[in-house]
């Protein structure tokens, strides 16, 4: 029961309560017209926590229909919880395994992955909020944790408010303190497991990114922020940024009058660089096309810093065989993908000045594999600084060859 | 010598009135009028089960309750008309409830009962519905979780008897207030 992961691993979850541990067993989406609803091992005994999961589920009040879809679904446990709301981390991070398929049934075997977890959510703040009764609930765990193949991976998620009540002595299980919600992501195999939908914030921030073209046709775009009227994206061109038309760059032929043409190699036989070419706004900013270029000097994989004041497009180009290019916010995550014109990729301005990778492929990403960049970035520690090596190790990379390159722009 | 006899039966049968009464265990005794109308009003439900079973077992107590529940239900649902649209599974639907099932996505051996009230009493929303429902000589009370947004369900084994009352085309069906 339960599919097996990438790597034919199964993800656990189990609820620990003072009676011992409690595996989620199942889960499934239901009719709409029926509502949530917890059921013990699988038969028709309904859980007393079951209006209260509703709640969990319920747009609104609830936090799995806003991060997960759906309205209506049938928890399997495998046990009586009674009473409280410790449930609800376990509950979530379920949710988030069952999405991807990981989810395990209780039944732990070599190589799986056991997370236990205590905890009350938040469901507007997103953080998890102390529970009682954590020492005999770790305590329960342990005595069953015992149990399981050395191989197996055991974590034992506890708020962080919880962390003095707790020692840690001769535990089988890793304790993880966790204060906000979305800490729990970063334990999980990485582009494995993922929120099918995002939170509001980041939801708005894509919306931009998704290459809405009616959006780029009238606003000007922040790298995934939340679209600029016309109005506020004038910028003031600073009067050490002013720049004149730089002659050395041919003309367009790309058939964009405002961009310069590729610059042709010098000779076939040496190997193609990667070129960048930045466009700033002359006299009211964006807005009237008008542009000067700066070309950007490269070491090895890096881009000279750059003024970021006054920028409107980045210019990628100069090498053979990419089809793909992304740009990401090294801070953020935040990313988009370059516009293709000839050989050119452009890339429109971030909102603010930034440091970010280029991202070149030889191949076209299919829909699931942008999926999963998505859901890879999404679920990144919030403080994490993305580098070279993390997007080589993401998976859905593999295969496709490619070139990263940093750069960075600053208000000089 | 007469009048001796007389009263030696009589107090014989005040002896066995009053061992009978003393040796009875509680449940055996027996159920009046004011029991039917705790279990129409939903009062005493520790024990609800022992009285409905004297009711089933009772044509009198049966009839006396089935009259109380007309008279006190919040709405009723009579034996259906006509056929459901080709369904197994029957829609019983007035102005005040709706009562509908469905099977489990994975399990389809599994059936919920969906109760939708479009107006709940303040009863319903905390305590639950009681649903009474009369099928030829049988009598069940079937308690339904407290009706949030309108809405209240279980969950049933499609074997279930209670389910089956529920499914019966020809069952009486009460909502209790």
């Amino acid at each position: 029961m339960g599919q097996k992961g990438i790597n034919g691993m199964k993800l656990h979850i189990f609820v620990a309560t003072t009676q011992g541990l409690v595996a989620v067993q199942k889960i499934y989406e239901q009719d709409p017209e029926i509502g949530s609803v917890v059921s013990i091992n699988g038969t028709a005994t309904i859980s007393p926590i079951t209006q209260a999961y509703k709640s969990f589920v319920n747009k609104g009040a609830g936090i799995i229909a806003a991060d997960f879809g759906g309205s209506s679904y049938r928890v399997n446990i495998s046990g009586q919880i009674d009473q409280g709301n410790s449930w609800q981390l376990g509950f979530y991070l379920a949710h988030a395994v069952n999405v991807q398929g990981l989810l395990g049934n209780g039944d732990v075997t070599n190589d799986d992955m056991v997370i236990v977890a205590t905890g009350e959510i938040n469901t507007s703040e997103r953080n998890v909020l102390a529970v009682e009764e954590v020492p005999l609930k770790l305590k329960k765990a342990n005595q069953i944790a015992c149990h399981w193949p050395q191989s197996v991976k055991k974590l034992f998620f506890i708020p962080a408010e919880n962390k003095l009540s707790v020692v840690n002595e001769n535990s089988f299980l890793e304790l993880k303190f966790i204060r906000v919600l979305d800490e729990v992501f970063s334990y999980f195999p990485i582009a494995d497991i993922s929120k099918p939908k995002m939170n509001k914030a980041k939801y708005y921030a894509l919306l931009g990114l998704m290459g809405v073209a009616t959006l780029f046709a009238t606003y000007q775009l922040n790298w995934l922020g939340l679209p600029d009227s016309p109005k506020e994206f004038k910028q003031v061109l600073a009067p050490q940024f002013m720049r004149q038309a730089d002659s050395s760059i041919p003309k367009s032929t790309t058939g964009n009058p405002m961009l310069p043409s590729v610059i042709p190699q010098k000779s076939s036989a040496e190997k193609p660089l990667a070129q960048l070419t930045l466009a700033y706004g002359i006299d009211r900013g964006c807005d009237n096309n008008k542009r000067t270029y700066l070309k950007v000097a490269a070491s090895l994989s890096r881009f000279d810093t750059a003024e970021y004041s006054g920028l409107c497009e980045i210019i990628f180009s100069g090498l053979a065989n990419v089809s793909t290019v992304i740009a990401i916010n090294r801070h953020s995550h935040r990313y988009i993908f370059a516009t293709k014109s000839n050989q050119q990729f452009i890339l429109p301005a971030p909102s603010v000045a930034a440091e970010y990778l280029i991202i070149a492929l030889e191949k076209d990403l299919s829909d699931a594999s942008k999926q999963q960049l998505r859901s890879y970035l999404f679920n990144l520690p919030a403080q994490m600084v993305i580098s070279t090596e993390s997007i080589k190790e993401i998976s859905l990379f593999k295969g496709n060859q490619l070139q990263i390159y940093k750069h960075q722009l600053k208000n000089i | 010598m007469q009048g001796n006899k007389r009263k030696l039966a009589e107090a014989i049968f005040s002896v066995r009135t009053s061992y009978r009464e003393l040796t009875t265990a509680q449940n055996d005794a027996a159920i009046v009028f004011n029991d039917l109308l705790c279990l129409v009003n939903g009062f005493r439900e520790e024990n609800a089960e022992y009285i409905l079973q004297q009711i089933n077992q009772d044509v009198k107590l049966f009839s006396q309750y089935r009259d109380l529940v007309r008279q006190r239900h919040y709405d009723q649902s009579l034996s259906l008309a006509a056929a459901s649209s080709g369904s197994d599974l029957p829609v019983r639907q007035t102005d005040k409830f709706v009562l509908k099932f469905k099977r489990d996505r994975m399990v389809p051996s599994q059936i919920f009962a969906i109760l939708l009230i479009t107006h709940p009493s303040e009863r319903h929303s905390v305590s639950g519905v009681v649903i009474n429902i009369f099928s030829q000589d049988i009598c069940e009370r079937i308690h339904f979780p407290a009706v949030i947004d309108g809405h209240s369900q279980l969950l049933f084994e499609q074997d279930d008897p209670k389910l089956k009352l529920l499914l019966d085309a020809n069952a009486e069906i009460s909502i209790m207030r």
